[in-house]
C-alpha cells in the first residue's frame, strides 16, 4: 500500500485535501447558487413550458395510480388522494435526486480536474435543484389537499417544514454514499434503475403498512422512507402532532446516515479527480 | 523570504490497470474468470520532484507531451495528492488549468461569468462589481447576452481568460492558456500579464511555447521522464531541452543507405 505523505498547505482557498466539509461549502456558496441555477436554467430554457415539464410528467402519472387504486383496487384509506399524494411525490423527489448524484461526480470530471472547488458542492447542488422542484409541487399540491381532498388543517402542518428539512438531509446523505460509489463503480446507476421500482413498492406510499400482514410489517417499516413519509402524513393529511417514537426514528435515521454520508465521501474524495 | 511554494520530493504514482473494472458486475465475473481480472501497473508520473518558487517569481515548466507537467500544477493546487513527499504553499492560489472551467453552451455570456467566476470564489456582490472590466476585456460588449453555443471558440476562451486575470491571487498555476485568442488579444494578455507580474504575484506556467519561456520566465525547470532534469536560467535549460530532443530524434532516425 501506498504511503500518501501529509500536506501542509497554508493556502486560504479550500484546499480539497484539508478543508472540513461545511467550511468548504459556506466559502463556495456562490458557486453552489450559481450552479442550481445554471441546472434550472439550462433544462428549462428553450422549452415551451420550461419548468411546468419537470412538474407534468409527476402529474400524469398521478392521475393514472390514482384511478387505478381508488376506483379499481378499491383501496379503503381516508382521503386517499392526499394520503397517497403527499408519499408520492416525497418519493419524485428522493428518486431523482439520488439517482442524478450516483453521477454527478463522473459528469462533472472536467470541472473536478481544472478548479480547485469543494466536491461536496455537486452532491448538494443535485439535491436542492431537485428539492426546488419538490417545493413547488407541494405548494401547488397542498392548496388542493386542504380545500377538496380532505386534509385537515391545523397548526401541525408546522411540522412539514422540520420533516421536509429533515428528508432532504436524508436524501443528501444517500446522495453522498451514491455518489461515491458512482465514481469507483460506474453500474451503480444501473443497479440503482433495477432497486428503485423494488424500493417503490416496498415503500407505503399506496398502501400504509397497517394493511400489510404482519409477517410483512417488520421489514416495512425498516424502510427509512416510510418514517418521513409516515410523520409528514401525521401532519399534513391527519393534522396531528406526529408521534414521539415516529420522530424519535426519523432523527436516527437521518443522523446515522448523514454522518456515514459525509464521512465516506469525505474519506474518498481525494481520489476523485483522479479517478473521474 | 520564505518561498511561495515549496516541494519537497515530490512523487506521483498512477496506477495503471488493464481490464479496468468499472462495474460491479466486472468484478463478480473477475472472481470466476481469472483472464477478466484486473491488472495493476505503478506508473511514476513525478519522480523527486524538489523546487522552491519565491514570491514574485514566474517559473516556466518545460518538457514533451506526458513528462507529468499538468500533473505537477494539480498537486500543487491540491486536486491531486503527491505519492510521497510535501507541498507547501504561502498565498492564495488560483489554478488556470483550462480556460472558462464550469461555462455552459446555453447560458448567455453575462451568466457564464457568474458561474465562471463563483468556480474561483466569488460572492455575486464581487462579480457585479467584476462584470465590466471582464466584458470589456473580452471585448464582448454586443454578444454578451448571447447564448455562449453561438460563440466562436475564440471568444469563450477571452471570456474565460477575462475572468481568471480578475482572480487576483497571490499564486497563479498556468497550463498552457496563453495561446488564447488572436495576436490582438495576446498581446494584451501579455500586457496584462506583465502588469499582473509588476504587482508582485508569483507564476508558475507549464508550457510549450519555448520563446515565452526564454522571453518570460526569471527561472526555467525541464520536466523530462518524470524527473525535474533541469532548473536554472531560461537560456540554458531551454538550449539544454533543444540538444537533447535533436539528439533523441537523431538516435531514432535511421540511417540511410547509399
Amino acid at each position: 500500500m501506498i504511503e500518501f505523505a501529509e500536506r501542509m498547505a497554508t493556502a486560504d482557498t479550500a484546499d480539497r485535501l484539508k478543508t472540513a466539509p461545511l467550511r468548504g461549502v459556506f466559502a463556495y456558496r456562490t458557486l453552489l447558487k450559481y450552479l442550481v441555477l445554471k441546472e434550472i436554467k439550462v433544462k428549462s430554457r428553450g422549452t415551451y413550458l420550461g419548468v411546468a415539464w419537470t412538474l407534468m410528467n409527476p402529474l400524469f402519472t398521478i392521475v393514472v395510480y390514482f384511478v387505478l387504486f381508488h376506483y379499481i383496487f378499491r383501496i379503503q384509506i381516508p382521503d386517499f388522494l392526499a394520503f397517497f399524494l403527499l408519499g408520492f411525490l416525497m418519493w419524485v423527489f428522493f428518486s431523482r435526486a439520488i439517482t442524478g448524484a450516483a453521477t454527478c461526480i463522473v459528469e462533472n470530471d472536467s470541472m473536478i480536474k481544472r478548479s480547485m472547488i469543494p466536491l461536496e458542492i455537486l452532491p448538494i447542488t443535485v439535491v436542492l435543484y431537485h428539492l426546488f422542484h419538490h417545493v413547488i409541487a407541494v405548494s401547488i399540491a397542498l392548496p388542493f389537499m386542504f380545500a377538496l381532498w380532505g386534509a385537515k388543517m391545523s397548526w401541525h402542518v408546522l411540522w412539514a417544514v422540520v420533516v421536509l428539512t429533515a428528508f432532504a438531509g436524508f436524501t443528501l446523505a444517500v446522495s453522498l454514499w451514491l455518489a461515491t460509489t458512482g465514481v469507483f463503480f460506474r453500474d451503480t446507476r444501473d443497479i440503482l434503475e433495477v432497486a428503485m421500482p423494488v424500493l417503490f413498492w416496498a415503500t407505503p406510499i399506496f398502501y400504509s403498512t397497517d394493511m400489510a400482514p404482519p409477517v410483512l410489517r417488520p421489514v416495512l417499516q425498516a424502510n427509512p422512507l416510510s418514517s418521513f413519509i409516515g410523520v409528514m402524513r401525521a401532519a399534513v393529511v391527519e393534522g396531528r402532532a406526529p408521534g414521539a417514537v415516529q420522530v424519535g426514528v426519523m432523527t436516527t435515521w437521518l443522523v446515522l446516515t448523514l454522518t456515514s454520508g459525509i464521512w465516506v465521501f469525505m474519506r474518498y474524495q481525494p481520489r476523485f479527480a483522479e479517478e473521474a | 523570504m520564505a518561498p511561495a511554494v515549496e516541494c519537497r520530493a515530490v512523487s506521483k504514482a498512477f496506477v495503471l490497470r488493464t481490464n479496468r473494472q468499472y462495474l460491479f458486475k466486472e468484478r463478480v465475473l473477475g472472481m470466476v474468470r481469472p483472464h477478466l481480472r484486473e491488472t495493476r501497473q505503478l506508473f511514476w508520473a513525478l519522480q523527486q520532484i524538489s523546487f522552491e518558487v519565491h514570491p514574485g517569481e514566474m517559473i516556466g515548466i518545460i518538457g514533451p507531451n506526458g513528462a507529468g507537467k499538468t500533473t505537477l500544477l494539480r498537486i500543487i493546487a491540491g486536486i491531486f495528492r503527491a505519492t510521497t513527499g510535501s507541498v507547501h504553499v504561502r498565498g492564495r492560489i488560483a489554478p488556470l488549468l483550462g480556460l472558462g472551467v464550469g461555462f455552459h453552451p446555453e447560458l448567455t455570456g453575462r451568466e457564464n461569468i457568474y458561474l465562471g467566476a463563483s468556480v474561483f470564489g466569488f460572492t455575486t456582490r464581487e462579480i457585479r462589481g467584476l462584470e465590466r472590466s471582464i466584458i470589456a476585456f473580452a471585448e464582448l460588449d454586443r454578444f454578451i447576452d448571447v447564448a455562449a453555443k453561438n460563440y466562436s471558440s475564440g471568444m469563450q476562451v477571452r471570456l474565460g481568460f477575462s475572468i481568471a486575470l480578475e482572480v487576483k491571487p497571490d499564486i497563479f498555476l498556468i497550463d498552457e492558456v496563453l495561446s488564447a485568442g488572436d495576436e490582438h488579444f495576446q498581446r494584451k494578455c501579455l500586457a496584462r500579464l506583465e502588469a499582473e507580474r509588476q504587482a508582485g504575484r508569483t507564476f508558475l506556467v507549464a508550457t510549450h511555447n519555448l520563446q515565452f519561456a526564454e522571453e518570460w520566465c526569471d527561472r526555467v525547470g525541464l520536466l523530462m521522464g518524470a524527473r525535474l532534469d533541469a532548473l536554472g536560467p531560461p537560456r540554458d535549460v531551454v538550449r539544454h531541452y533543444r540538444e537533447r530532443v535533436s539528439s533523441d530524434e537523431a538516435a531514432a532516425t535511421p540511417t540511410v543507405l547509399p
